[in-house]
């Protein structure tokens, strides 16, 4: 299709989470709780938390 | 003689369920079906997490399954020395529970494998390779999309270090080469069992491979190892 200049290609996933908390700090922690416990696998995957904002 | 009562668990999902439960009893022991939202063990004597798609294999291959309300179970079964296989998807599911090391990736051919492989023996030190002689070779069908092993650079020091690998993926003569591989696993892992050895997963279906009717028999002498070793378990 004439994409020469591509080096590399990777998929990642992308969770959207909407969680009741208090506060953005707590909602943060909550989320990398679980991205730790379940959502991410470390011997295959990392995360990154990238945003926590207010409905 | 006491045949042995091996518990099969049906995740939603689960595939080779019903075939394991035949294998068990073409085998001479007793299947037992057992259901993933139950804490019940009923008793069995070992546990056979089995092949298929458990919970569509959202998220990650066999994730939500390592979380199910029996894995609670499973676990104190394994702890306590109970013989707990993982077979294909129950190989991910054990992976994913932290019973074993490592995990499974897409294989490295980014296509679905169906074929029969040779893999050889590495240890006798399993609840799943009692009766069989580490370097002896058998055969056994694969069928998966995820199925290459992978590992931390520590993880896989410490599989190779202590012997933990069960199978790797040969020719009939035992020889290694990527060749033989169907997945691109690391080291050609096929098989992996914990320190103790009563705990084993692997990619092949060994209740594929009873019936000469259908095809190779490798599976044989897996199940007559899985039964005399549950017979110990009880007896012990």
């Amino acid at each position: 299709m004439g994409f020469d200049n591509v080096a590399g290609v990777r998929v990642g996933k992308h969770i959207r989470l909407t969680v009741d908390a208090p506060d953005g700090s707590t909602a943060r922690a909550q989320v990398a709780e679980m991205a730790t416990r379940v959502l991410s696998n470390p011997v295959i995957e990392e995360f990154e938390i990238s945003e926590v904002t207010k409905p | 003689v006491n045949s042995p009562r091996i518990g099969v668990i049906t995740f939603p999902g689960s595939l080779d369920d019903r075939d394991a439960l035949r294998a068990v009893a073409a085998m001479g022991g007793e299947g037992v079906p057992l259901w993933h939202a139950e804490h019940d063990l009923h008793d069995v004597d070992a546990v056979i997490l089995p092949g298929g798609f458990s919970y569509g294999d959202y998220l990650r291959a066999g994730a939500i399954a390592a979380r199910a309300p029996i894995m609670t179970d499973v676990r104190r079964f394994a702890a306590r020395g109970g013989p707990v296989v993982g077979i294909c998807n129950g190989f991910q599911i054990l992976c994913e529970a932290g019973l074993l090391s490592g995990a499974l990736m897409r294989n490295r051919s980014l296509r679905f494998v169906c074929e029969n492989v040779w893999l050889r023996v590495e240890t006798a030190q399993t609840c799943l390779t009692a009766d069989l002689t580490p370097g002896e070779t058998i055969q056994i069908p694969v069928k998966h999309g995820e199925g290459r092993w992978v590992a931390t650079p520590e993880q896989l020091a410490r599989v190779e270090d202590q012997g933990l690998v069960v199978f790797r993926y040969s020719a009939v003569d035992g020889s290694l080469d990527d060749a033989y591989d169907p997945n691109g696993a690391t080291n050609h892992l096929a098989g992996l069992r914990d320190r103790a050895g009563n705990v084993v997963g692997l990619m092949p279906h060994p209740e594929h491979a009873v019936d000469p009717d259908v095809g190779p028999t490798g599976g044989q002498p897996l199940f007559a190892s899985l039964f005399s070793s549950a017979l110990a378990q009880v007896a012990g």
